[in-house]
C-alpha cells in the first residue's frame, strides 16, 4: 500500500523550530576543560577540533561501523 | 555518462561527483548463513543476487585492489576505508579476508592509509577467527538487534533456529580484542523495548553502536510507519537517546545521535543516513560490478546498477553516474518540501533509499520525515540547554 498522505510536517506551527542550528560561536576546547566526559562534551570537542582544523567531510556507508 | 532511468531528473545538476570515493564496500561473499526477514539483499524487490556467484574470485579481488590503488594515487588520498561485506563475508573465511587486506595495502602503498573493516552477523566469530582478523588489522562490526527475543524475531538461522547464542559467543571473543572491535549495528524494531535494547547491546561493551531505521519508502512503506502525524520511530529513538545522553559518563558512541548533534552544531555528518555531506561510497559486487549502496535494492530492481565493472572501468567513471552525482549534490538533490523545512541542513532529507517513490524518483522527503523532524527537535532541545549552561560557566 503506497503512502498517500505525506509523513512530513505540514505547517509552520507544527514546526516551531526557529533557527535550525545551535550557536556555538566563541566556544573553544578550553571551555570544555573540567567537564565530565559526557556525550555532549564529546560532540562539542569534535566540533571545536573541526573548527580549529577544518577538513573536507564525506559521508560513509551506514551498513557498517 | 551511464545513468538509470529515474523520473525527476535535474538537467541543471552537476555532471560529475565532486568528491572521490574514499570508502570501498567489497561484496566478498554473496551468500548468508542467516535468513533475516528484513534483509535488503535477499528479501527486497531486487532479486539479482539469485544468479550471482557465491564468492569473489581471486582475479576479481586482485583487479579490485589495482583499481582501488589507481583511484588512491590519482586523487592522492591520504586514507581510505575498505569494508568487507556480504551476504556474510566470513563465509569466505578469515584467511581470505586477511589475504585481501594484505593485497589491498600492498597495491595501494604507503602513501595512503587503508582501514579494513568486516561487517558480520557474528555467527562465525570464533576465537581463532578473531585472532586471524586481529593479526591482519581488520576491524569487526557485528549486527545484532538486542536480546534473544529481539534476535529471534528477525535474525534466525536457515531452518528457523535461534542465532543468538553463537553471536553472543562471537562478541565475547571480540571483546578480548578491543583493538579491532568496531561496534554493533542494530535495526530498530518497535516491538523491542528501546532502553532495554540499548542496555542489552551496551552489555557487550561496544565502542560504538548505530540504530538503523528499517528500510522502506513511499511506495513500500516501512513497518508500522503509517501515513499520519504519529512518530513511532522518533518515540523509540528518543527513549534511547535520553538514556544514552544522560549517562554521567559517555558509555559508547551512537552514530545516529552523534551525527545529528554534529549537524545541529554546524558540522558535517560522516554517515550517509543523515546530513548533506557528499557520499563517497562505492560498492564492488562479488562479480566485480560497480554498484551503489545495496540498500537501494529496496527501491526497485536494478536501482544499484551503474553498468560498470572493475575489469573495464576505473572508479572515476562511476563518479559520473547520475545517482552518484545526486548523492554528492547536497542541497541540490533535496525536494522543494525539504528546502522549505528548517531542519533540512541537519537531516539532509534523510537516508536516500527512504526518499523513493515509484514514478517520482528520489526527490522527496524521507518516508521517515516526521520521525526525523521530531527526533532532531528533541536532540536540539537537550543539546541547546547544555551548550547554554557551558557558555555560562566561569572559565
Amino acid at each position: 500500500v503506497e503512502l498517500v498522505a505525506d509523513n512530513q510536517p505540514s505547517d509552520s506551527a507544527d514546526r516551531g523550530f526557529g533557527s535550525d542550528l545551535i550557536d556555538v560561536t566563541g566556544l573553544s576546547l578550553k571551555d570544555l576543560q573540567g567537564l565530565s566526559e559526557t556525550a555532549v562534551k564529546r560532540s562539542l570537542r569534535r566540533i571545536c577540533e573541526e573548527m580549529e582544523s577544518p577538513q573536507d567531510a564525506v559521508a560513509g556507508f551506514q551498513s557498517s561501523l | 555518462m551511464t545513468s538509470v532511468a529515474v523520473p525527476g531528473d535535474d538537467t541543471d545538476a552537476p555532471r560529475r561527483a565532486v568528491a572521490p570515493f574514499t570508502e570501498f564496500v567489497l561484496k566478498i561473499n554473496s551468500r548468508c548463513n542467516l535468513a533475516c526477514d528484513y534483509c535488503y539483499m535477499y528479501e527486497a524487490v531486487d532479486r539479482s543476487w539469485q544468479g550471482m556467484a557465491a564468492a569473489m574470485s581471486d582475479d576479481t579481488m586482485t583487479q579490485t585492489a589495482r583499481r582501488v590503488a589507481e583511484h588512491a594515487k590519482h586523487h592522492r588520498l591520504a586514507r581510505l576505508r575498505v569494508v568487507f561485506h556480504g551476504g556474510e563475508p566470513l563465509l569466505s573465511g578469515p584467511d581470505t579476508l586477511a589475504r585481501a587486506a594484505d593485497l589491498l595495502r600492498r597495491e595501494v602503498g604507503p602513501a595512503t592509509a587503508v582501514e579494513c573493516t568486516v561487517q558480520t552477523n557474528g555467527l562465525l566469530l570464533t576465537e581463532g577467527c578473531v585472532e586471524t582478523l586481529a593479526g591482519a588489522g581488520i576491524r569487526v562490526g557485528v549486527s545484532l538487534d538486542g536480546d534473544r527475543a529481539a534476535t529471534d524475531r528477525h535474525r534466525r538461522l536457515r531452518g528457523g533456529r535461534s542465532s543468538y547464542a553463537p553471536v553472543v559467543r562471537g562478541l565475547e571473543a571480540l571483546r578480548r580484542h578491543p583493538e579491532i572491535y568496531a561496534g554493533i549495528l542494530c535495526v530498530i524494531d518497535l516491538d523491542n523495548p528501546p532502553v532495554e535494547t540499548y542496555e542489552t547491546l551496551l552489555a557487550h561493551r561496544p565502542p560504538a553502536m548505530d540504530f538503523l531505521l528499517p528500510h522502506g519508502n513511499w511506495t513500500i512503506p516501512p513497518p508500522r510507519r503509517p501515513a499520519d502525524a504519529s512518530t513511532p520511530y522518533a518515540d523509540w529513538a528518543i527513549a534511547v537517546f535520553d538514556r544514552w545522553y544522560t549517562a554521567p559518563e559517555r558509555e559508547t558512541g551512537v552514530r545516529l545521535f552523534e551525527e545529528i548533534i554534529e549537524g545541529l552544531l554546524g558540522g558535517a555528518s560522516r554517515s550517509e543516513s543523515i546530513g548533506l555531506s557528499p557520499v563517497a561510497v562505492i560498492v564492488v559486487n562479488v562479480d566485480g560490478a560497480l554498484e551503489q549502496v545495496d540498500t537501494l535494492r529496496t527501491a526497485y530492481p536494478g536501482a544499484v546498477s551503474t553498468a560498470l565493472n572493475v575489469f573495464d572501468h576505473p572508479f572515476d567513471e562511476a563518479l559520473g553516474h547520475r545517482e552518484v552525482v545526486a548523492r554528492q549534490s547536497g542541497l541540490r538533490a533535496l525536494s522543494e518540501t525539504c528546502l522549505r523545512c528548517p531542519v533540512h541542513r541537519v537531516c539532509g532529507g534523510g537516508y536516500y533509499p527512504h526518499r523513493y517513490r515509484a514514478g517520482g524518483g528520489f526527490r522527496n522527503p524521507s518516508v521517515y520525515c516526521r520521525d526525523l523532524f521530531r527526533l532532531i527537535g528533541h536532540i536540539k532541545g537537550r543539546v541547546s540547554a547544555d551548550v547554554a549552561k557551558i557558555a555560562r560557566r566561569p572559565t
